[in-house]
C-alpha cells in the first residue's frame, strides 16, 4: 500500500516552499514542518483522523511519518523530485504535478497550514523553528526513550490543550488571529520554556 | 507543564505579534514581505547598501512614487539589483513578475497609510502608520534576514569562523578576553566556547534533530564529548570535542595557563577514545568526530605583557597545529580538525 494523496501533497507541497525559502528541503524538515502543519490544523478545528497520515517518533525522538518518507521517495523515483542523498527539490514535473493538485477540490484549506508551518522559517529561520518543534510538549515526553511511540494520540492531544487555550487568549488580546503569527510565538514560546528548564537543572 | 505567564512575556517581546496585531487586517501581507526582504539580500549584502533600503508589501503604493523623474530602474530579477548604484533604493515587486526601483527617500507617512513597509538603514524596521517596529541585531549579520544556513556541519564551521571567531563577532567570544586588545583570554574560557558554537548551531545547521551541550558539572578529563549532534533521519551523530590554545588568566590575575600543540593533540587522542568507546552505543549510527580549536596564540604574551607589536599578535595567524598521530588518516569516523584562529585588535586590518 503506498503513500496517502495527503502526504504525497504534503510531500511535494514542502519540498517546493522549503526550497523557495532556503534552498533544497532536508526530508528531516518536511517531516518536522509537517508536524507542526498538522498541529496547526488541529488548532484550528481539524481532528487527527481527517489530516491523512499518522506521525510517530524515530529513535531519537523526533516526528517523522512513513507515508511521507514513502512519498519522497516515490517522488524521487518518478522525477517529480530531485534527490542528493537527504535533500530535496522539486523539478519542472514536479512543478506542473503541484500545480494541478493544488487545484484540486479535495486539498481544501490544506496548503494554508502546510504554508503557516513552512512560513515560521521567515521569521525565525528553519533550523530554530524545527529545533524549537523538537519541544512540543509530547516529543519532550519521548525524547530519550528510544523506541518509536505514537504521536498525536489522545494523551498528546491533552498535552496539547492548555497550549491551544493560551494562543487563542493571546491571539485574541492581541487582535492576530493569523495561523503564521500564532505558529511562530508557539515555537518562540516552546523554545524559551526549554531554555528556562535547561537553566534550572 | 504549560505557563500562560511565559507565552504572554515571549509574546510582548514578539515582533511578528507586533506588527500583525498593527496591521488592522492587512496579516496576510507580512509573510510575502519577509520573503521579499530575504530575497533581496540572497543577491546582495546588507553591508553594501549603504545608501539604506525600503520594500513596500505590496503594489498598493502611492501614484506619488510612480512618477518616471524618480524610477531608476525596471528590474527583471533581483540578480541586477548589485549594479545599481549605492544610494536610497525603494523596491515593489509587481505582479507581474519583476521589480521597480525608485531612488527617493520616500515621504513614509504617505507610504505607510498604503501598504506595510520594511527600512533597513543598518538595521531592520517595520514600519506601520502610528509605529515602528525596530527589530533585535544580531552580532555579526548585517540583518536578521541575511543569516546563512547550511546543510552540512562542515559547511557551517567555515561560516562559524569566519563570522562569530575571526574577529569575536559573537557576544560571548568578545567578552572572553582578559584584555581589550584580545591578547590573553579571560579565566576557563571553555565553557563560553562551547555554548557559542552550540547557539551557532542551532540557528545555522539545517536538518538536525537534537543538538546536546555538556553539563557544566562535567569537569573530568573522562567527560563526555562537548556538543553532540544527531541527525533525526539520516542516522548520523557528529560529536564535537572544543579546545582552546593560547594564554588564559588566572582568578588572581598574577599568571596564564598557556596552551600550545599538545593540548590540541591530548584532545585528537581523547576525540579517538571516544570515539571507540561510543561504538558499542551507537551501532546503528554513522558517527563522525570533529576536533574543533579555538586558537587565541599570541607570542610574547603574558599576565603582566599586553603590549604586542602586531607582527607578534598575529604571529600563529597562518600557523598550523602540529598532530601526531594525524587520526584523520587513520580512521574514516574522524574528521580533519578544525582550527579557529581567534585575531587580536591590530593596526593592521
Amino acid at each position: 500500500m503506498g503513500p496517502t494523496s495527503e502526504a504525497v501533497f504534503d510531500a511535494l507541497h514542502m519540498a517546493k516552499r522549503v526550497d523557495e525559502l532556503d534552498g533544497g528541503a532536508k526530508e528531516s524538515e518536511v517531516h518536522v514542518l509537517a508536524y507542526l502543519a498538522c498541529i496547526l490544523f488541529i488548532f484550528d478545528g481539524g481532528s487527527v483522523a481527517s489530516w491523512g497520515y499518522v506521525f510517530s517518533t524515530t529513535s531519537t525522538g523526533a516526528p517523522y511519518a512513513g507515508d511521507l518518507h514513502d512519498a519522497l521517495s516515490n517522488l524521487a523515483a518518478s522525477g517529480h523530485l530531485q534527490r542528493d542523498v537527504d535533500v530535496y527539490r522539486p523539478t519542472q514535473p514536479g512543478l506542473d504535478t503541484h500545480e494541478r493538485l493544488r487545484a484540486g477540490w479535495r486539498l481544501g484549506e490544506r496548503p494554508r497550514y502546510l504554508d503557516a508551518a513552512a512560513n515560521t522559517g521567515l521569521a525565525l529561520a528553519t533550523p530554530v523553528a524545527t529545533g524549537a518543534v523538537m519541544h512540543e510538549p509530547q516529543l519532550r515526553t519521548a525524547a530519550g526513550l528510544a523506541r518509536k511511540r505514537m504521536l498525536l494520540d489522545e494523551a498528546g492531544l491533552a498535552l496539547l490543550d492548555p497550549h491551544f487555550e493560551g494562543l487563542r487568549r493571546i491571539s485574541d488580546e492581541n487582535n492576530t488571529p493569523d495561523l503564521f503569527s500564532t505558529a511562530v510565538l508557539w515555537l518562540r514560546y516552546l523554545q524559551a520554556d526549554a531554555d528556562q528548564k535547561s537553566t534550572d537543572v | 507543564m504549560f505557563s500562560f505567564e511565559l507565552l504572554q512575556e515571549v509574546a510582548e517581546h514578539d515582533w511578528i505579534q507586533t506588527i500583525q496585531s498593527g496591521t488592522h487586517g492587512g496579516e496576510e501581507s507580512l509573510p510575502p514581505l519577509l520573503e521579499f526582504v530575504r530575497s533581496v539580500f540572497d543577491h546582495v549584502a546588507p553591508e553594501r547598501l549603504t545608501g539604506g533600503l525600503t520594500l513596500l508589501a505590496s503594489s498598493n503604493f502611492p501614484d506619488a512614487l510612480g512618477d518616471a523623474d524618480h524610477t531608476l530602474a525596471q528590474l527583471a530579477e533581483l540578480a541586477d539589483l548589485p549594479f545599481l548604484h549605492p544610494q536610497h533604493l525603494v523596491l515593489v515587486a509587481r505582479e507581474q513578475g519583476d521589480y521597480l526601483v525608485w531612488n527617493t527617500q520616500p515621504d513614509d507617512a504617505v507610504l505607510t497609510a498604503h501598504t506595510l513597509v520594511y527600512r533597513f538603514d543598518g538595521s531592520d524596521h517595520f514600519m506601520l502608520p502610528d509605529l515602528t517596529v525596530s527589530l533585535p541585531e544580531i552580532p555579526g549579520f548585517g540583518s536578521i534576514f541575511s543569516i546563512p544556513t547550511f546543510m552540512t556541519l562542515d559547511e557551517a564551521l567555515l561560516d562559524y569562523e569566519r563570522t562569530h571567531v575571526r574577529h569575536s563577532g559573537c557576544p560571548l567570544l568578545a567578552a572572553n578576553w582578559d584584555d581589550d586588545d584580545r591578547i590573553v583570554l579571560a579565566n576557563k574560557p571553555e565553557s563560553s566556547m562551547r555554548r557559542s558554537l552550540e547557539q551557532y548551531l542551532r540557528a545555522a545547521l539545517r536538518g538536525y534533530g537534537l543538538i546536546e551541550l555538556r553539563p557544566e558539572q562535567n569537569v573530568d578529563e573522562s567527560h563526555p564529548i562537548d556538543i553532540k549532534v544527531t541527525w533525526s533521519v539520516t542516522n548520523r551523530i557528529a560529536l564535537i570535542e572544543i579546545k582552546w590554545i593560547g594564554q588564559s588568566i588566572n582568578p588572581e590575575k598574577t599568571a596564564t595557563t598557556n596552551w600550545k600543540d599538545p593540548r590540541a593533540n591530548s584532545g585528537a587522542k581523547q576525540l579517538s577514545d571516544y570515539l571507540d568507546s561510543n561504538k558499542e552505543y551507537t551501532p546503528s549510527h554513522h558517527v563522525v568526530g570533529y576536533l574543533v580549536v579555538f586558537d587565541a596564540r599570541r607570542a610574547g604574551a603574558s599576565a603582566e605583557n599586553r603590549e604586542l607589536s602586531d607582527e607578534e599578535a598575529l604571529q600563529y595567524l597562518a600557523v598550523e597545529i602540529n598532530y601526531e598521530p594525524k587520526y584523520e588518516e587513520l580512521r574514516p569516523d574522524f574528521a580533519p580538525p578544525v582550527r579557529l584562529f581567534m585575531r587580536p585588535k591590530t593596526q593592521v586590518a
